[in-house]
């Protein structure tokens, strides 16, 4: 970063939060000289890297979605960062390290919160008219077993069950909504069911369901039932195991044609 | 002389150009350079200020930049009044009916409006034919470089900046220019709707445009 640029001023700038004066300002620096574009966009760059590892305030995460991706060009830029970092990590050499502490922590965590939330449902979420949902994938790579004093994953599910993860998510606004907070997706496979919450119309039956990238690639489409009067949800919907990988989607439920409500997910990876 | 825009839409002509460039540099060579580099921070303005088409404004920018200068308008401050006339042409695209259009989607569909589904895989492809395109060392540069999360890209790009001999500003800047000529690629290649589009990372500012 260039000496007589703050960063935080062009962060606020880049996510339309500096006021009209000092943004001319700045505009007017930059246009006069080369290494100031250059050092903004360095910036930039680092701001996609902390809007991608997680590393945004929420409120920045906020103007983030809300200003920054209304474009076009940098939903574009921030999708090519992402499928860089993937593709990176793919070419990674595999490094045959043990998992942190931290990372058991919270393999552990999630564990728990999985059990617990299998033994604590009321009972089986709406089921999904469209079919039903396909076995989970099998792990990508092997996993690692538990230390000693940290408990083993839940036993294999008899048939009729399948480990799953709830998520209750609550509506947004449009594009003007806080940050939602990120869910950490165990280290296991699981189900997701997205507990879509709202009131539903008294003429709704069915919702379809979208699970789309910031982006806007569509990676899940489904139609599912409404909840049941007085529950708060419109619907749940069952995400199959392995469909959902680490990142931050946009969930849209419509009836009818017409949008009933829009949903911010975030899905982190699992620590190791 | 300069075509004078009557109802057509004005072109920019070679004089035009060349009193631009002797404007920015009496050096031939060197205001080849301020022009690109005024082209990059126009393209940079409109790009930060979510213009759709960054490339396609500063364009228009500098072609009117251009025609006023070839009719003689008296310019103290060239880059502040290039500025001055990206504001105007900001507004303008802001105030067409396409914008509205866009706008009114936007409302509707959130920051993600929805696009057709195999996006995705469009751009994964087309990034590996762009990745493919580079020259090795530099394919290799931009895979280490986004390699990580957190704490442990940080130290890997120290680590990358140690081996290479460079500073940790030059990374960035190396790694930069290396994304922006993909991004440049993957744009171009994702834009061509035949499968046999072939990714090229030769710059060209003209295949930027829409």
């Amino acid at each position: 970063m260039a000496p007589d640029i703050a960063p935080a001023e062009v962060r606020a700038y880049l996510l339309g939060a500096l006021d009209e004066a000092s943004a001319a300002a700045l505009e007017s620096r930059y246009v006069a000289d080369p290494a100031l574009v250059e050092a903004i966009r360095d910036e930039e760059d680092a701001l996609v890297a902390d809007y991608l590892d997680d590393r945004l305030t929420a409120v920045d995460r906020a103007r983030f979605n809300r200003h920054y991706l209304a474009s076009p060009v940098h939903r574009e830029r921030v999708a090519l960062a992402r499928a860089l970092a993937e593709r990176a990590a793919a070419t990674a050499p595999r490094a045959a390290t043990a998992p942190s502490f931290y990372g058991w922590l919270a393999m552990a965590a999630a564990v728990v919160l999985m059990s617990l939330w299998l033994v604590a449902r009321p009972g089986p979420a709406p089921r999904e008219v469209h079919g039903p949902t396909p076995a989970p994938a099998p792990s990508p790579s092997p996993s690692p077993s538990p230390p000693p004093g940290v408990p083993s994953p839940e036993p294999a599910a008899p048939s009729s069950m399948r480990a799953a993860m709830a998520i209750a998510l609550s509506a947004v606004s449009v594009r003007g909504a806080p940050a939602s907070p990120a869910h950490e997706l165990p280290a296991e496979p699981v189900d997701l069911l997205l507990r879509l919450e709202g009131t539903p119309d008294l003429a709704d039956r069915v919702f379809d369901v979208e699970v789309q990238r910031v982006d806007g690639a569509v990676v899940w489409r489904g139609r599912v039932r409404t909840a049941s009067r007085g529950s708060g949800l419109l619907a749940t919907a069952a995400i199959p195991a392995g469909t959902l990988s680490p990142d931050d989607y946009v969930v849209v439920a419509a009836a009818g044609g017409a949008e009933r409500g829009r949903y911010s997910l975030r899905l982190r990876a699992p620590r190791r | 002389m300069a075509t004078r825009a009557h109802a057509a839409r004005w072109e920019l002509t070679a004089s035009a150009l060349e009193r631009l460039l002797a404007r920015l540099d009496p050096d031939a060579g060197r205001a080849a350079e301020a022009y690109e580099a005024l082209r990059l921070a126009l393209t940079r303005f409109f790009d930060w200020r979510g213009a759709a088409f960054p490339d396609e404004c500063a364009d228009e920018t500098l072609n009117r930049l251009a025609r006023r200068l070839d009719e003689g308008t008296d310019v103290a401050d060239l880059r502040g009044f290039a500025l001055g006339i990206a504001r105007l042409v900001l507004l303008e695209r802001a105030r067409s009916p396409q914008a509205r259009h866009d706008e009114l989607d936007e409302q509707l569909l959130g920051a993600a409006p929805p696009v057709v589904p195999d996006q995705s895989p469009r751009l994964h492809e087309c990034l590996d034919g762009c990745l493919a395109s580079l020259p090795p060392e530099s394919r290799a540069l931009i895979l280490e470089y986004y390699q990580d999360h957190r704490r442990q890209k940080i130290d890997r790009r120290a680590a990358l900046a140690g081996r290479l001999g460079l500073s940790a500003n030059a990374l960035r800047s190396r790694a930069q220019r290396v994304r922006d000529r993909l991004e440049g690629c993957v744009r171009r290649c994702a834009a061509g709707r035949d499968a046999d589009t072939k990714p090229t990372l030769a710059h060209s500012s003209a295949d930027d445009g829409p």
